[in-house]
């Protein structure tokens, strides 16, 4: 199979992923933070290791500040429900997710006012766009690292700055750049980073977290056991025990960790800059092609290796859905949980085919993909 | 006879742990008798006394809450603040 759906979940991972599933599972056993035998004591530092990667990953200096959670999803629910009361201002992007639209439409509805920041006709969101819909009850600013209809990579750094020096709370959304690219939540002035951790991160779906700023202290969105502060009827204070009720993914968590490790090994920017050499092959292909129609920035610089595009007068789920069954390629149609995205670039009405590369991609995963769409592109309209 | 320094969290005490086996020393990990009472369920460093201040130090660094210092007695335990 050629796989080019890493932006939907990455595949394959590095064996030492399942391994360190199964020997959770297998030979370690235990849940962290409840019990004190080995096993469970075994568990926790698996837990605690993990977070010690993703703290190195993404140069957080206190490894209690990143919090488990069980997908980008849940991470975003958090902080964006966490942080809002009635009579607060929020600032969004045209090209979220609904993963971010939706709860803020759901936080409209209990007195929060939002405002969406547009982008330019490449899907790229700039400073000027996010400056004008600021207000002086804005209390976040929440911004998609990398769009996941089309790659377009947003200045994360710059808006970072912005809302540091009017102290407005800062959530990125790097479901498709943690792990892709290179992220650093000080210089980049993040105060809370939503990531998964079964994309770019390289671990089993099922595991996500939240970077939460060591100054900042958000409602929890669950409430129960921690293992901690066991005698209160309210949640504990401190992190991540605070968001982190329940029993964690621990055999996930366990696979995660090695799909971090794998990443600082290699380098994340390395791992950038092989996909962004990828991307530029599977972009030139594909403007190249006739009937092609490809979305985002032409440059490979702004963007990461999520490419959408159509094929004129062609519906893009039976393009997908032929790319599979003829080509054995596997990619993704439709309107990727992204309407708003989709709008912005002109494709809500008809979605998009999209491709997205990994860290594990090859150029031979490229060159097939570039070959099926010419033939199907020569087949002409259906 | 060893120390207990009691935490509210095993999360905290991973922390104290790793940061003080940077400094190159060891401690142990337990979970807390309950008869320590510091809210619960909490996790304690085990250690040689010797080693208190490097973790009183290493708490402090790191601002995490001290809920208890204990010696271990043929009585039980001793509190040393």
């Amino acid at each position: 199979m050629t796989y080019l759906d890493n932006a939907a979940t990455s595949w394959p991972k590095p064996p030492a992923v399942p391994a360190a599933m199964r020997k959770m599972i297998e030979e370690t056993g235990g849940n962290p933070g409840r019990s004190g035998h080995r096993a469970a004591m075994k568990a926790g530092e698996t837990v605690y290791a993990c977070r010690e990667s993703l703290a190195s990953l993404f140069g957080v200096a206190d490894p209690l500040r990143i919090c488990f959670t069980s997908n980008a999803t849940e991470s975003l629910n958090l902080a964006i429900k966490g942080s809002l009361e009635p009579g607060d201002h929020v600032v969004f992007s045209a090209m979220e997710h609904n993963s971010v639209w939706r709860p803020l439409r759901e936080m409209e509805r209990h007195g929060v006012s939002i405002s969406m920041a547009p982008a330019g006709p490449d899907g790229i969101v700039r400073c000027d766009s996010i400056v004008s819909q600021l207000r002086p009850d804005t209390r976040l600013i929440v911004l998609i690292h990398a769009s996941n209809v089309n790659g377009a990579l947003n200045p994360i750094k710059e808006v970072g700055r912005i809302a540091r020096d009017r102290n407005i709370r800062f959530l990125v959304y790097a479901a498709q750049t943690a792990g892709i690219v290179p992220i650093d939540v000080e210089s980049m002035k993040i105060d809370l980073l939503a990531f998964p951790g079964h994309k770019g991160l390289l671990g089993p779906q099922g595991t996500g977290g939240l970077y939460v700023r060591d100054s900042i202290q958000l409602r929890p969105l669950k409430h129960g056991g921690t293992g901690s502060d066991s005698d209160s009827p309210a949640q504990p204070e401190f992190a991540p025990d605070r968001y982190e009720s329940g029993t964690l993914n621990t055999p996930g968590i366990a696979g995660l960790n090695e799909g971090v490790k794998y990443l600082l090994r290699h380098g994340v920017a390395e791992i950038q800059r092989r996909e962004r050499t990828l991307t530029e092959r599977l972009l030139g292909g594909l403007v190249e092609i006739h009937h092609i129609h490809v979305y985002g920035p032409a440059n490979a610089g702004e963007r990461t290796g999520v490419i959408s595009f159509n094929i004129e007068g062609r519906d893009p789920v039976l393009v997908a859905d032929e790319l599979d069954r003829t080509f054995d390629i596997a990619c993704r149609a439709g309107l990727h949980c992204a309407w708003l995205a989709h709008r912005t670039q002109g494709t809500d009405q008809t979605g998009t085919v999209r491709f997205s590369l990994g860290a594990l991609s090859t150029e031979e995963d490229v060159d097939a993909a570039l070959a099926a769409v010419q033939t199907l592109a020569q087949k002409g309209k259906r | 006879m060893r120390c207990l320094v009691v935490y509210a969290s095993l999360n905290q005490v991973h922390r104290l742990k790793r940061h003080i086996y940077r400094g190159g020393l060891y401690v142990d990990m337990v979970r807390a008798p309950q008869c320590l009472g510091a809210r619960g369920c909490s996790f304690a460093l085990a250690c040689d006394p010797s080693l208190l201040p490097a973790i009183r130090d290493a708490s402090k660094d790191l601002a995490i809450e001290i809920r208890g210092v204990f010696t271990e007695s043929p009585g039980g335990y001793v509190s040393l603040g």
